[in-house]
């Protein structure tokens, strides 16, 4: 299967269990797979893009998906936009309404 | 011999598609998550798009009218009214007429008493819930149970 566009959406923070570890894997296997993959960071998932949080944004990168984390979820947490990882950029939700309208986009939400 | 043929079935008509479902479910005050759905729809609503919210398992509590229009007052800002999440829905509402729908599942609210929602409201059996994710053109589940 090619072709297919994927929109993740990481709300989960790392304490909440071994879950959004592995959910950022499912997107790099995606990715790997050759899928066209985008995850959002939103909420307490915003915590996995910044720097020492683990390798997840990393192996997401690395296997070429996209790694967008919510401005708001990260003021609302007074986390500076800029201490993010390299791997991650900072969004808007107009941004992701964009994506999740696309034509063929699958949403998964976690 | 002849075979009788049932006559046809008379059109259904082509019911509206909506570009969006957001299904939520979580307790609203337990996190951000339905701030986040709520932004999320205002998000598309302002691309021009339609968005239909399904309010089930403890989302089904934030349209009642017995939480007032304006939250208990603030004691840092006691002279600032806040709007509390009935008036929310029914700004979001009022502020995209026609392309925007809240719906509450009759289920979730009897199970959990919460049976006075605003007239806003379109509630809805459990059993309409296919119906309802065959008129959006993208569903989008979130929350737990």
């Amino acid at each position: 299967m090619t072709g297919a566009e994927f929109l993740l959406v990481e709300s989960q923070g790392a304490w909440s269990g071994p879950m959004a570890e592995r959910f950022l894997d499912d997107g790099a296997a995606l990715a790997r797979a050759g899928q066209r993959v985008w995850v959002l960071l939103v909420q307490d998932g915003v915590t996995a893009a910044l720097p020492g949080a683990g390798s997840g944004v990393d192996r997401l990168a690395a296997a070429g998906a996209t790694v967008w984390v919510d401005d708001f979820s990260l003021a609302q947490r007074a986390l500076p936009a800029d201490r993010v990882v390299p791997g991650a950029a900072v969004v808007d939700m107009d941004t992701v309404a964009g994506r999740l309208l696309g034509d063929g986009v699958r949403v998964v939400w976690h | 011999m002849s075979i009788d043929v049932a006559p046809a079935a008379p059109a259904r008509p082509r019911l509206r598609q909506w570009d969006l479902l957001l299904i939520v479910t979580g307790a609203p005050y337990s996190s951000d998550l339905l701030t986040t759905a709520l932004r999320l729809a205002q998000a598309v609503l302002r691309r021009g798009g339609s968005v239909r919210i399904w309010a089930c398992g403890y989302t089904t509590m934030v349209t009642q009218t017995p939480l007032g229009e304006v939250k208990p007052p603030n004691l840092q800002h006691p002279e600032r009214p806040y709007p509390s999440m009935p008036t929310v829905v029914r700004q979001l509402l009022a502020g995209f007429p026609g392309r925007v729908g809240w719906i509450g599942c009759t289920a979730c609210s009897g199970e959990r008493g919460a049976t006075h929602h605003i007239e806003e409201v379109r509630l809805r059996s459990p059993a309409r819930f296919a119906a309802t994710i065959a008129q959006s053109g993208r569903t989008v589940f979130i929350g737990g149970a």
